[in-house]
């Protein structure tokens, strides 16, 4: 599991960037409010991978990624 | 323009657009045109329930208009309420609570977002009408 925040973008507007790009991630503060209240923060981007997950989908999840940053930043 | 009018060439626009990432794309421009609330009134009282990320709306009346401003830190909200704002933005209050906003469907903005942000649209519809309503002379 990844979890990560990008600087100066809402980490639910990642999630409906990804989402439009046919990559599935939850987004949120995944039960754990008071972590993200001390760090601050409204909440993460959530990815999980599993055993079926290739390389070439992490390449493209790596790409939506971008694509997403640089469309909000 | 009336309403409805501010509608249609909501629609007229999206229509240009083939697919949902050029509509974000379009969303994301519109959000930075909104008109932002002043920062001193970014209070809990204006916060809208029922959102993902934090939106604030306030609204005034002048010359028996309502006049809206909101904030919200995810950019793709702003968008959404900026275009809520765009069409009901400068109307009379009465015009505003009797307003079928249809145009949220015919763009396809309700079926495309997520359950929980359609739940935070529904709010800020809502929100905007119970505002309006209070201004309305009794």
């Amino acid at each position: 599991m990844v979890s990560f925040v990008v600087d100066g973008i809402h980490p639910f507007d990642i999630g409906t960037l990804l989402d439009k790009q046919g990559i599935a991630v939850r987004t949120g503060h995944h039960c754990t409010q008071p972590l993200m209240d001390f760090y601050q923060i409204p909440g993460t981007v959530r990815a999980s991978f599993a055993f079926y997950n290739t390389r070439e989908e992490i390449d493209q999840f790596i790409a939506a990624v971008e694509k997403s940053i640089s469309m909000l930043g | 323009m009336n309403i409805e009018q501010k509608q249609q060439e909501i629609i007229d626009e999206f229509a240009i657009y083939d697919d949902w990432m050029e509509k974000y794309e379009y969303i994301i421009e519109l959000g930075k045109e909104l008109p932002l609330i002043d920062p001193e009134k970014k209070t809990g009282d204006r916060l809208i329930e029922g959102c993902q990320s934090r939106v604030w709306l306030d609204a005034s009346i002048e010359n028996d208009k309502i006049q809206l401003t909101a904030d919200s830190d995810a950019i793709i909200t702003k968008g959404i309420i900026g275009l809520l704002i765009r069409v009901l933005d400068n109307e009379k209050p009465e015009d505003i609570v009797k307003s079928d906003l249809h145009f949220i469907s015919d763009i396809g903005l309700q079926e495309h977002l997520s359950p929980t942000r359609a739940n935070g649209l529904v709010s800020m519809v809502k929100k905007i009408k119970i505002l309006a309503l209070s201004a309305i002379p009794k």
